[in-house]
C-alpha cells in the first residue's frame, strides 16, 4: 500500500480520457436521442394543444353558428308568429264582416219575411174580410139594394169619362149592337124603362137589351156593350173595396 | 490479487495491473456504450432503455444536487459512478483485481475531483469571487479552508482504497481459510459495498464540486445584498 506515481499519472490520464469516450459514446448520444423525443413529446404536445384550439375555436364557430341559427330561427318565428297573428286578424276581420252581413242579410230576410207574414196574413185578413162582407152583403142584399145601385149606375153614368162614353157609343153603333144586362135578382119593369132610357140617353140610340139574372152579384147588375163592361153589383165592388183597403193599409 | 503489480512495461513506463484493468473496463465500456448507442431510436429498445435509464438517473441526481448544472457536470460525476461501478465490481471476477484497491487509482481520482472542484469553482463566477470564499467568513478561516480542502481529499481517496481493498482481502482469506462457495455470501457483500462506495465516492464529488459552485453564488449574493444595503 503505497503511492505509485506512475500508476498516478496514468489512472488520472486513464479516468481523463474515460470522461471523453463516455462523453462522446454514452452522453452525448443518449442525450440527443432523449431530446430528440422531448422535442418529439413537446412537438405532439403542441400539435395536440394547437388541435385542442382549433377544435376550440371551431367549437366556438360551431357555437357561434349555432346561435345565429338560433336567433335567425327564433326571428323566423317571431315573424311567422306575427304573420299568423295578422292573418287571423285579418281573418277574423273578415269572418267578423261576413257574420256581420249575413246578419244583416238575415235580419232583413227576416224583415222580409215578417212583412210577407204580415202582407200575406193582411192579404188573408182582406179575403176574410172580403168574403165576410160578401156573405153578409148577400144575406143583406134585396131588391131595394139591387134598385140603390140601379139609381147609382144610371146617376154615374153622365159622369163617365168621354173616352169611355165614346167607346161606348162606337160599341153601340154596331149593327148587330145588344146590351146584356145581368141582375143578382130578376129586375122589375120600372127599374128596367129606367135604365134603358139612361143607356139610350148615353149611347144616342136604343139598343136591344137582353136581361138574366145572376146570384154571383149578389146585389146590383152588370151591363155589357160589346167589349166595355159597366159594373153596379157588389161582387164587383168588393174588389175594388179590398184592393183600396190593402193599398191603404 | 495485488492491483500494485506490474502487469508490463512499455519503455520505462510499468503499467500495474490496476492500470491494465482499467484499461480493460475502458475498453469495455467504450465498446459497449459504443454498440449501443450506434443504433439509438426514438422508440428505444431493451438495452437502450437500460442505458437511458442510467444516464436520466446521473442526469437527474446532478439536477436535484445543482440545478442548472445537470448537462456540465454530468460526464464528469457520471463517468465517476459508471467507472467505479464497474472496477469495484470487476474485483469479483477470477484472477481479477478491483482498480480500487490500488491507493495509486483512489488518489488520482480524489486528486481529480480536488482538481474539479476547483476548476468548476473557478469557470463559473471567475477567480476572485471564487477565492475569496476561503476568506469567508474570516481570514482567521483560510488555514481551516485549506485543511479542509486536503483531508477530505485524503478522506475520498483512503476510504475506497481501504473498504474496496479490505472486501478483496476479506474475500481471499475467506476463500482460502472456508470452502468453495463459503465465500459467495462475502461475494455478495462485495457486490453491495461496490454500489455503495462507487454511490458515495460520486455523491461526495458531486456535494464538494456544488459546495465549491454555491459557495461564491453565496458569496455573491451576500455581496449583493451587502451593497444593496449600503446603496
Amino acid at each position: 500500500m503505497e503511492l505509485n506515481w506512475t500508476t498516478f499519472v496514468l489512472q488520472v490520464v486513464n479516468f481523463l480520457v474515460l470522461v471523453w469516450l463516455l462523453k462522446r459514446f454514452l452522453y452525448r448520444p443518449v442525450m440527443a436521442v432523449i431530446a430528440r423525443r422531448q422535442a418529439a413529446i413537446d412537438q405532439s404536445v403542441a400539435d395536440a394543444r394547437a388541435a385542442e384550439q382549433r377544435a376550440g375555436e371551431l367549437r366556438a364557430d360551431y357555437e357561434a353558428r349555432l346561435a345565429a341559427t338560433d336567433a335567425a330561427h327564433a326571428a323566423r318565428l317571431a315573424e311567422l308568429a306575427e304573420e299568423i297573428a295578422a292573418e287571423r286578424r285579418d281573418r277574423l276581420a273578415r269572418l267578423d264582416a261576413e257574420m256581420r252581413a249575413e246578419g244583416a242579410k238575415r235580419a232583413a230576410l227576416a224583415a222580409r219575411e215578417a212583412a210577407e207574414s204580415e202582407r200575406r196574413a193582411a192579404a188573408a185578413a182582406h179575403r176574410q174580410a172580403v168574403a165576410f162582407v160578401a156573405r153578409l152583403l148577400a144575406r143583406l142584399g134585396d131588391a131595394h139594394l139591387d134598385g140603390r145601385l140601379l139609381e147609382l149606375l144610371i146617376e154615374d153614368l153622365p159622369a163617365l169619362p168621354p173616352q169611355q162614353i165614346d167607346g161606348l157609343r162606337a160599341a153601340a153603333a154596331t149593327p148587330a149592337a145588344r146590351i146584356a144586362v145581368s141582375s143578382a135578382r130578376p129586375l122589375d119593369t120600372p127599374p128596367q124603362r129606367a135604365l134603358e132610357g139612361a143607356l139610350a140617353k148615353l149611347l144616342g140610340r136604343a139598343l136591344p137589351i137582353d136581361y138574366d139574372t145572376d146570384a154571383a152579384l149578389l146585389g146590383g147588375l152588370r151591363v155589357g156593350i160589346g167589349p166595355w163592361l159597366l159594373a153596379a153589383s157588389l161582387a164587383d165592388e168588393l174588389p175594388y173595396f179590398s184592393d183600396g183597403a190593402r193599398r191603404a193599409g | 490479487m495485488n492491483a500494485e503489480a506490474v502487469v508490463f512495461s512499455i519503455g520505462p513506463l510499468a503499467v500495474s495491473r490496476a492500470v491494465a484493468t482499467t484499461w480493460a473496463v475502458m475498453l469495455a465500456l467504450t465498446a459497449a456504450c459504443a454498440l449501443v448507442t450506434r443504433h439509438l431510436r426514438l422508440e428505444p429498445g431493451r438495452w437502450q432503455t437500460v442505458l437511458e435509464g442510467v444516464v436520466s438517473a446521473i442526469h437527474g441526481t446532478i439536477e436535484q444536487t445543482l440545478p442548472g448544472h445537470g448537462d456540465r457536470l454530468m460526464p464528469f460525476i457520471g463517468s465517476l459512478w459508471i467507472f467505479l461501478v464497474m472496477a469495484n465490481l470487476v474485483g469479483i471476477l477470477p484472477a481479477m483485481a478491483s482498480p480500487t484497491g490500488d491507493l495509486s487509482t483512489t488518489t488520482a481520482l480524489a486528486a481529480l475531483v480536488f482538481v474539479s472542484v476547483h476548476w468548476y469553482g473557478l469557470t463559473s463566477e471567475g477567480p476572485r469571487p471564487y477565492l475569496r470564499h476561503y476568506l469567508q467568513p474570516s481570514p482567521v478561516m483560510l488555514p481551516f479552508h485549506v485543511i479542509s480542502e486536503i483531508s477530505r481529499t485524503v478522506a475520498l481517496a483512503v476510504r475506497l482504497f481501504g473498504n474496496v481493498m479490505s472486501l478483496e482481502t476479506a474475500a481471499v482469506l475467506v476463500l482460502l481459510v472456508a470452502g468453495f462457495l463459503v465465500p459467495v455470501p462475502v461475494l455478495a457483500l462485495h457486490v453491495v459495498e461496490a454500489l455503495v462506495q462507487a454511490y458515495i465516492f460520486g455523491m461526495l464529488a458531486l456535494v464538494y464540486i456544488s459546495g465549491g459552485i454555491q459557495s461564491q453564488q453565496r458569496l455573491g449574493r451576500q455581496l449583493e445584498s451587502t451593497d444593496g444595503a449600503t446603496s
